[in-house]
């Protein structure tokens, strides 16, 4: 009920703000209140949403106020609309330029490019006189207007950036409840898993930089029209920290949370009535503390107060829509994937050793051998999380070896890991929803608009999870965030999503670790019941009852060489299997024993 | 020319201390301190105060370093460990929160007026191989390195240093052998505080010392960092002197407005086409 | 009382499940025990629990005649326990040497004690006087383990723990290296071996135990063990 009716109460609180009779400065305070929401809302969508960081939000703001301010300055108010837009595209050419080189390293050099782009930006402002006016700053910048009326008393600049901000909170909360969002909070959770769920990671990353980016510059153009002033000691450092305690403090993550932080640490100064240095002092404070204490900001702290019990679950879970027919139309028989001379060195250590291997489609096939033999290495070979020193793989007749994890999973290679890769702060649900495509995807324009097509997307991609669960047996926990559940069904939380993938191939790593002779069972039929449905597995594991029972045919690798492939019978008894898991005798002591026993 | 030079090779110097002063504690817990320019201001204010009630100058430096060295292992317990299993940027953070927290009690504390320590010398230049140079430039660069060598034989003739190294290269294993990791990281903290601070104390005679000093270094310092090589000590050091070198000539040859821009416009070129650095180790995370 | 004695000790990772399900076991003085069980049975989680790496749940740790459950890693490592982590866990950026030296840091060894304790690992595993300054990572797989068993002994441990060291290692050199446990262990050394190489490892040892999904299934002397069915289908489920 409140996801509902909350925003209504919302919009209906600021529609009467206008008429409160408060007073101009104070009605300016909230309008800047509005301005840094839009800030804030951009720094949680980089920062809350998809766990990066900029320290140059101030430096994407400037652009984009420059930018509306030099082409409206001394013109008509109309001008506010196309500077917007531009205001938005030069910001995110800008966000292009930064991401570019920095979003493929790790997280600490994006904050350091962020942190000196925002610098650059701030001594451009001042320097280049011959453009920004420098200190003198720009002046005569039009207020906002539609033809016939402009927006140029402080309530009617209310209304102007109260629809902006309304508008733009909408299409946050869209993206967050769509396959976007939660395609964000997997790259913030496990980066490499979402890529090995087809999540397409750098081009994602780079997308919600710039979307970031430019929605930061269309608030600084919102900011010149709204200021008609701009001057550049409005962009530097302290704005950007002052922006990105306004979604600590309001809370990281969160729809709302930016607004109320950005209302609160604009009028908190005029409640403090104190300096600017002691007001600083109390916010730099309280962001630390906040970070240390409060991690989830005060609206976390309310939405946890406000979270009524968990829904009741739905006892009946949704009829199985069955698998498409595509599915289980490889041809038996036929190699599904074809590992030929595949080499992976770390240094002088060889991994994997000029292995051929071949997956029959339609079976299952377990590959063993001791730990450190190379079995993890090679499937993370095959799914693209390593690059091969030698050979080739192919899959269904293609090659995939140097291919991106994204595309080999989205070739239908799916894969589940040995030590725990979900997306922690997700439900189960979600975390299979990362998973799952539609046959006719929206695209983002769609997904924003809420259009028939996203719908009739979200709708078939959520039946899509709801079978892979029901397949591992989780639709009873879909609801429960994957962090909070033991390890023996966070596992099956993991099957299931890469089931959810559809694919041809699942490659299962170790699935039955920790788990009791009972769970080990029912791991047994459900593994079956997948191969039965046309998946072909690929499973390693050293549960060796397990890998008995259910294996067609066993690979066994010792120092990343092939020692041995067969039936389960044939292995069992292969001396050459037998010495690669329970090792060799001492030779001296074995003759010490010998000639005791003689 | 060589005054030119003397004076680009004290301000890489100063950058080197700060670079290196940082990459410790990033080596140490993979934490990026973002307050670390408020720890080079800190120590000029110190200093200032110290001087102000009377102490003779190297008294008062020495004085310096030590109130620096118990502010680092302060902040380390206030800052660094309630944060110590959280995500990254949760010290990130953190550490800017109490970076504008800092600066504006120092602002509260010594008022906004840049404040003028004297310098360390009576003398105003000295003549070295037929060149006039100043002195504080000379004892910059003398200080440093001795600091680096003092830092060199520490980490790698002490067993101070090599429980230290250890620690930051494998925490568990160092652990298994009987080191106590929180102490390890606890006289990180000191030593780059000190450090940090010693840079604040060189710099504040030749600058004036107000909330800006440690902005004005510490963004110098990072761009150094990334020219060395993320992660890298020796690198940090090569990068400052780099940096300083370069803003300097640019600043006499080419234009003084633009040679911060400059020196940022370096930065983001070496992480577009060389982001390992000079001397840097991998990028990207693996598996 | 033995030097080790674990009682109904129960642990797991993070808030997953319990791994060991109450294990009991005892190391005497002078003893060398080995702990054999296919991979997942919790044998790592058992040393990395009696080191103090993982929480334990519930029971009863007993070193030395100390309680230890609980206790911080450093604090049980200057007790005289010393783990030789899977991996071996060399400090890629040391020298050899600064790798052998650093583990002195249990008893503040220096000066003489400790050229004696670094002379008595250079007459065991000569390799390493040789590469002495060379940076640990430069060293073949076989010198890591060694390595690190030496690194070990400089702790002058009371009881050393080792964590599949044939692990990764051809077998000529597995061979070598459990002839060096075996003559560590009759200088005095009681020792923890977990490994996967089971045949071999029984061959060294005096006792066994047999991990299978976090619980003891045989407990018995090396010479039993060996011929075994429960050891057999530990491994391959026959």
């Amino acid at each position: 009920m409140s996801r509902r009716l909350l925003p209504l109460l919302l919009l209906l609180l600021a529609a009467l703000v206008p008429w409160l009779g408060l007073s101009t400065y104070t009605q300016r305070l909230v309008n800047l209140g509005l301005v840094f929401s839009l800030l804030a809302i951009s720094l949680n969508l980089l920062l809350g949403y998809a766990g990066q960081i900029s320290l140059g939000h101030a430096g994407f703001f400037g652009i984009g106020a420059y930018t509306a301010a030099l082409l409206a300055e001394g013109g008509s108010g109309l001008l506010f609309w196309p500077g917007l837009l531009l205001a938005g595209l030069v910001t995110g050419l800008a966000g292009l330029a930064i991401g570019l080189p920095t979003l493929r390293l790790r997280g600490h050099y994006l904050a350091l490019a962020t942190l000196g782009f925002g610098e650059i930006m701030r001594l451009l402002f001042f320097n280049w006189r011959e453009v920004t006016r420098g200190m003198d700053g720009i002046s005569g910048i039009p207020a906002p207007a539609l033809p016939g009326f402009a927006f140029d008393t402080e309530a009617r600049l209310f209304g102007l950036a109260a629809v902006l901000v309304a508008l733009v909170l909408l299409l946050v909360r869209r993206l967050d409840g769509s396959k976007y969002g939660r395609w964000l909070a997997a790259i913030r959770d496990a980066e490499l898993a979402a890529g090995t769920c087809g999540v397409n990671v750098p081009r994602l990353k780079l997308g919600v930089f710039m979307g970031s980016a430019a929605l930061a510059g269309a608030a600084g153009a919102l900011y010149a029209h709204m200021m008609t002033f701009i001057s550049p000691d409005t962009f530097g450092f302290e704005v950007t920290a002052q922006v990105l305690s306004m979604v600590v403090v309001g809370g990281i993550g969160t729809v709302a949370g930016p607004v109320l932080g950005a209302f609160l640490l604009t009028f908190l100064p005029e409640w403090l009535r104190v300096s600017n240095a002691y007001y600083q002092l109390i916010y730099g404070a309280g962001l630390a503390l906040m970070i240390v204490f409060l991690p989830a900001g005060l609206w976390g702290l309310v939405r946890s107060k406000l979270r009524r019990a968990a829904p009741a679950l739905l006892v009946e879970p949704p009829p199985l829509a069955g698998l498409p027919a595509e599915i289980g139309a490889a041809p038996a028989d036929s190699a599904l994937l074809d590992a030929r001379g595949v080499t992976r060195r770390f240094g002088g250590l060889v991994a994997v050793d000029g292995l051929d291997l071949t997956v029959q489609a339609g079976s299952i096939h377990a590959l063993i051998g001791p730990n450190g033999s190379g079995k993890s290495t090679f499937i993370n070979l095959a799914s693209g999380l390593y690059g091969l020193s030698g050979g080739s793989i192919s899959f269904a007749g293609r090659p995939v070896g140097g291919a991106r994890p994204w595309a080999i999973a989205q070739a239908g290679l799916a894969r589940s890991f040995q030590n725990l890769r979900l997306f922690g702060s997700l439900t189960v649900e979600q975390n299979v929803l990362v998973a799952c495509r539609a046959a006719h995807p929206a695209g983002l324009v769609r997904v924003l608009l809420a259009s028939a097509t996203a719908r009739a997307e979200e709708a078939a991609l959520r039946a899509a999870a709801a079978e892979a669960m029901q397949a591992l047996g989780v639709w009873p926990l879909r609801d429960r965030v994957v962090k909070t559940l033991p390890h023996e069904q966070q596992r099956m939380v993991e099957i299931a999503r890469a089931l959810a993938m559809r694919p041809r191939l699942l490659m299962l790593d170790e699935p039955a670790a920790g788990m009791n002779p009972s769970e080990a069972d029912q791991l047994v039929t459900r593994i079956r019941a997948l191969r039965d449905r046309g998946i072909t597995i690929l499973l390693v594991e050293h549960n060796m009852p397990l890998v008995m029972r259910l294996a067609d045919r066993i690979t066994v690798l010792n120092f990343g060489r092939k020692v041995a492939e067969g039936t389960p019978a044939e292995i069992r008894s292969n001396p050459a299997v037998i010495e690669a898991y329970l090792g060799r005798r001492h030779l001296k002591q074995m003759t010490a024993d010998a000639a005791a026993a003689g | 020319m060589t005054q030119v030079l003397a004076s680009g090779l004290a301000m890489g110097c100063v950058y080197a201390l700060v670079g290196l002063s940082f990459i410790l504690i990033y080596n140490a817990t993979h934490g990026l301190n973002f307050a670390h320019g408020e720890f080079v201001m800190l120590a000029g204010f110190i200093l200032y105060s110290a001087v102000d009630a009377g102490a003779p100058m190297w008294l008062a430096a020495l004085a310096t370093l030590g109130c620096m060295g118990v502010f680092g292992l302060v902040f380390q317990r206030l800052v660094f460990y309630p944060l110590r299993d959280r995500p990254f940027l949760a010290f990130v953070i953190a550490t800017i929160g109490f970076g504008i927290f800092a600066r504006n009690l120092a602002l509260l504390v010594w008022g906004p007026n840049p404040l003028k320590v004297p310098s360390f010398f009576t003398a105003t230049a000295v003549s070295l191989l037929g060149a006039t140079l100043t002195p504080e430039h000379l004892f910059i660069i003398a200080t440093t390195a001795v600091v680096l060598v003092t830092q060199y034989l520490l980490f790698f003739h002490t067993a101070l240093g090599r429980g230290l190294r250890a620690t930051a290269q494998n925490p568990e294993m160092a652990q298994l052998l009987g080191i106590r990791q929180n102490r390890m990281i606890a006289i990180t903290f000191v030593l780059s505080a000190m450090l940090a601070g010693l840079a604040g104390v060189l710099v504040a005679p030749i600058f004036l010392i107000d909330t800006e000093l440690g902005g004005a270094v510490i963004l110098k310092a990072f761009i150094a960092i990334i020219i060395g090589g993320f992660g890298s000590i020796p690198g940090a050091v090569l990068g400052g002197l780099i940096v300083g070198l370069l803003e300097i000539l640019v600043a006499v040859h080419v234009s003084s407005t633009y040679k911060d821009a400059i020196a940022f416009g370096v930065f983001i070129l070496v992480l577009l086409v060389f982001p390992r650095g000079l001397l840097g180790g991998p990028v990207e995370d693996r598996v | 009382m033995p030097l080790l004695q674990v009682e109904g000790l129960r642990a797991g990772h993070g808030q997953g499940a319990d791994v060991l399900h109450g294990i009991s076991l005892t190391v005497a003085e002078g003893e060398l025990v080995c702990l054999i069980g296919a991979n997942g049975a919790g044998k790592t989680t058992l040393l990395r629990t009696i080191m103090g790496l993982v929480k334990p749940r519930a029971g009863r740790v007993q070193f030395a005649g100390r309680e230890i459950a609980g206790m911080a890693t450093a604090s049980i490592a200057r007790l005289g326990a010393s783990l030789v982590p899977e991996g071996r866990g060399v400090f890629p950026g040391l020298t050899v040497l600064d790798n052998l030296r650093l583990a002195a840091t249990p008893w503040g060894g220096t000066g003489v004690a400790l050229q004696a304790e670094l002379d008595r690992v250079f007459a065991l595993f000569p390799i390493l006087a040789e590469r002495r300054a060379q940076l640990a990572w430069s060293l073949s797989g076989g010198q890591q383990q060694m390595l690190a068993i030496g690194r070990a002994l400089v702790t002058r441990p009371k009881l050393l723990l080792l964590d599949e060291p044939s692990l990764g290692l051809a077998p000529n050199l597995v061979e070598q290296v459990f002839d060096t446990l075996a003559e560590i262990n009759r200088l005095g050394v009681s020792t923890l071996l977990v490994e996967q190489n089971a045949l071999m490892a029984l061959d060294v040892s005096h006792r066994g135990y047999v991990l299978e999904l976090g619980r003891i299934v045989a407990a018995d002397t090396a010479a039993a063990l060996r011929d075994d069915a429960r050891v057999q289908g530990a491994y391959l489920g026959g």
